[in-house]
């Protein structure tokens, strides 16, 4: 099975150039019609057309937020040609109301997603023509592991505090005979302990051993000049990515030197945008369903545009978050944690680079 | 656009090429349980030496012999060429249940098996359809069953030429048919087990009524597919997954999704009742009925074509001199008889034959 199974990811590969997927979605359409209805006729096509538009329309709400509204952009021209992207269709069920003079049909269709990407994609901003160099973007998505975890014992200060006092009263008195005084003397002491103090916890010291992953570059390349990112190799860029990495590994942001030397150094070399992402790679477990090993890989990446330098005596622009994840799971399951691993940033990358990528187009970015 | 839509179709739904290649003999669910799941069917598969699968080895010579067997289907072995679609048949044991009881003097062994033809498709990891297969063995003997007693008994089922198995799969593979991706399909989505039918089962499916469910769910799903030639997905024991884990014999674990069915029946096993018909010195007549719910909907808007109970009543002579019944074999046989019932009311019922039904013909 493992070698048929080499064999067909092979051919799969190679086919998946020239093959649209297809997903199957169920759709509803209604009509009132006039006087009898027949089948095959014009209404019967008009309901079976709201159906297919219906199915459409159920397809998109499963969509995440930034791609339905890529989606709702290009909405009236993939209704218009509702017949392109659903190719197939069956009818499962129609019924006619003779009292209310309506029909009813709901159809199950076969919905070529591949064709929506695409026209999703063209009417995109980074696929317009003439985009170009203005879609420059870098990333550095690093992948991080535990590596040390210092747990820190409770801290307890106690305190204790002693309060003694002594109180005498005296009291005189004449005697009942006039001739004489009585004296009388009594005294209390009062002894008071109090006790209290406070733990103090402490976070634990957390290290992390981070690198950046061949396959998750590859990845992330993919799905970006998927949507005509132009990609320019962090090296390349001139940025120092060791220092993302020291920075990753104690802590879940890059440092205030390190942001800002990266972004004069992109700045300086026209690159418009820096996606950078960590990703922190779960502890491996086994999954309930087929006794794999699944990891999950967390994200949490954001995308910062940078404006060209001003010219002299122009006003400075400052760089902007515009598309950001956080902590978004992702999991991947394998025979080890290894293959588990790989497959869980490969999810994880392609996921979520898809969705900063939609992010950016929906804000016309390019 | 309309080109690219075609040749996606054609590739996806290979109902042109007609070709199928065999993928193996597998353990359905969790690799990590499949020896708890299915011990003695585990133990067979692993005693014929390190490495070997013998119930994979018996199978694939099986198929070797018979490739003829699917109608209109070129079934291939070895590899796949870049050219073909990725559609795989491969044969999944779902379900064993080993039931042992003392009856008198005699030790009574029940041996029930499910497994799925299933057809495959890995280019995206989905399950295309499946043919259900239901063995059964019943024996008794004066000493107690052992270990090796019953892992004989299931090689018996499962090994060889003359097997049950082998038997069942040239009736069984005639059902197998690659249908166009389009084309509908229908599933036992859920199964509920009444009270009244409890104190009727053994106290080992008492605690899993679940496991009881899968049996029910395999049984209808084989005899609807055999019957009124439908075509099925398979049974999703986890209503909450619809993922199949199936590890084959040579020791890789893959996952498919199921997906999601056109049409879902809901089966409610509300009940078994029995009552005394006649009573003499020497015997009694019981009548033992059962009584099953069933609902075919479509499940996206919740659209019901059929909603009934089917019944059936089984009879049982037990003499005077027998102190004891085991009910759940008469039980089951009325269940059965429920099921070819339910099963003729859906085919006389003309909404649900003609819109469901008809609409899921292989």
């Amino acid at each position: 099975m493992k070698v048929l199974i080499a064999i067909l990811t092979f051919g799969c590969i190679g086919n998946s150039l020239c093959m649209a997927d297809l997903v199957k979605t169920k759709g509803k359409g209604e009509i009132v019609y006039q006087g009898i209805f027949q089948e095959g006729s014009p209404e019967e096509h008009a309901a079976i057309a709201n159906a297919k538009q219906n199915a459409l329309t159920r397809y998109a709400a499963s969509m995440d937020p930034a791609r339905y509204e890529l989606y709702k952009r290009v909405e009236s021209e993939v209704l218009t040609h509702i017949d392109d992207y659903i190719s197939d269709y069956v009818v499962i069920d129609k019924q006619t109301d003779k009292d209310s003079h309506r029909f009813s049909v709901i159809i199950e269709a076969s919905l070529n997603t591949t064709l929506l990407e695409s026209t999703i994609q063209r009417t995109s901003a980074a696929a317009a023509p003439g985009a170009g160099e203005q879609s420059n973007i870098t990333f550095i998505f690093v992948a991080r592991e535990l590596e040390a975890r210092k747990i820190f014992d409770a801290k307890r200060t106690n305190v204790s505090i002693n309060d003694g006092s002594q109180a005498v009263s005296e009291k005189d008195a004449v005697a009942p005979d006039g001739q004489s005084t009585q004296s009388a003397m009594n005294s209390s002491s009062v002894s008071k302990t109090t006790v209290g103090g406070n733990t103090e916890l402490k976070a634990d010291a957390l290290t992390y051993r981070v690198a950046t992953v061949a396959e998750v570059d590859s990845a992330v390349n993919a799905v970006l000049s998927n949507a005509h990112y132009e990609t320019v190799d962090p090296n390349d860029a001139g940025l120092d990515v060791e220092k993302f990495k020291a920075d990753f590994s104690g802590g879940n942001d890059i440092s205030a030197a390190t942001r800002a030397e990266a972004i004069a150094t992109l700045r300086r070399n026209d690159v418009r945008y820096m996606a950078i992402a960590s990703m922190d790679v779960g502890l491996p477990e086994t999954d309930p369903v087929s006794g794999l090993i699944r990891v999950f890989v967390t994200v949490n990446a954001k995308v910062t545009y940078l404006p060209p330098l001003p010219a002299e005596g122009q006003p400075r622009r400052l760089p902007k978050t515009i598309a950001s994840i956080a902590g978004r799971p992702y999991a991947g399951l394998g025979p080890d944690p290894q293959v588990a691993k790989t497959n869980a940033l490969n999810e994880a990358a392609t996921k979520s680079a898809q969705e900063l990528t939609d992010q950016l187009r929906m804000k016309n970015i390019r | 656009m309309a080109a690219l839509a075609l040749f996606g179709h054609t590739a996806l739904g290979a109902t042109d090429t007609a070709s199928l290649t065999y993928g193996g003999y597998a353990f359905a669910g969790n690799a990590g349980d499949i020896a708890r799941n299915y011990p003695y069917a585990f133990a067979l598969d692993r005693s014929g030496g390190k490495g070997t699968s013998l119930i994979g080895s018996s199978v694939n010579a099986f198929m070797r012999a018979h490739p003829g067997s699917i109608p209109g289907v070129s079934l291939s072995f070895g590899l796949i060429q870049r050219d073909q679609p990725a559609l795989i048949l491969a044969l999944a044991l779902t379900d064993e249940k080993v039931l042992k009881e003392d009856i008198g003097d005699m030790h009574k062994l029940v041996v029930d098996l499910g497994l799925e033809l299933l057809t495959l498709d890995f280019g995206d990891m989905q399950v295309v359809s499946s043919v259900p297969i239901t063995l059964e063995l019943i024996d008794a003997q004066q000493t107690p069953f052992s270990d090796s007693d019953v892992v004989g008994r299931v090689r018996a089922m499962l090994i060889g030429n003359d097997a049950q198995l082998a038997k069942v799969l040239v009736e069984k593979l005639r059902l197998v048919t690659i249908r166009s991706r389009n084309a509908c399909t229908l599933q036992v989505s859920a199964v509920a087990v009444g009270e009244k039918a409890f104190p009727f089962l053994p106290d080992s499916l008492k605690a899993a009524p679940s496991a009881y469910g899968r049996f029910v769910a395999q049984q209808f799903g084989s005899l609807l597919n055999s019957r009124a030639g439908v075509a099925l997905l398979p049974y999703s024991k986890d209503g909450l997954s619809s993922r199949m884990a199936l590890r084959f014999s040579d020791a890789s674990v893959l996952q498919f999704n199921i997906p999601e069915p056109t049409y879902g029946i809901d089966l409610n096993v509300k009940g078994f009742k029995k009552v005394l018909s006649q009573k003499t010195e020497s015997e009694s007549l019981w009548i033992y009925g059962a009584y099953l719910g069933v609902r075919v909907f479509e499940p996206e808007f919740q659209k019901v074509y059929f909603e009934g109970t089917a019944k059936y009543p089984v009879s049982k002579i037990v003499p005077a001199s027998q102190p004891t019944v085991d009910e759940f074999p008469v039980v089951s046989e009325a269940l059965k008889g429920a099921f070819l019932n339910a099963i003729d009311l859906l085919r006389n019922d003309p909404s649900t034959r003609d819109t469901v039904l008809n609409k899921c013909k292989l």
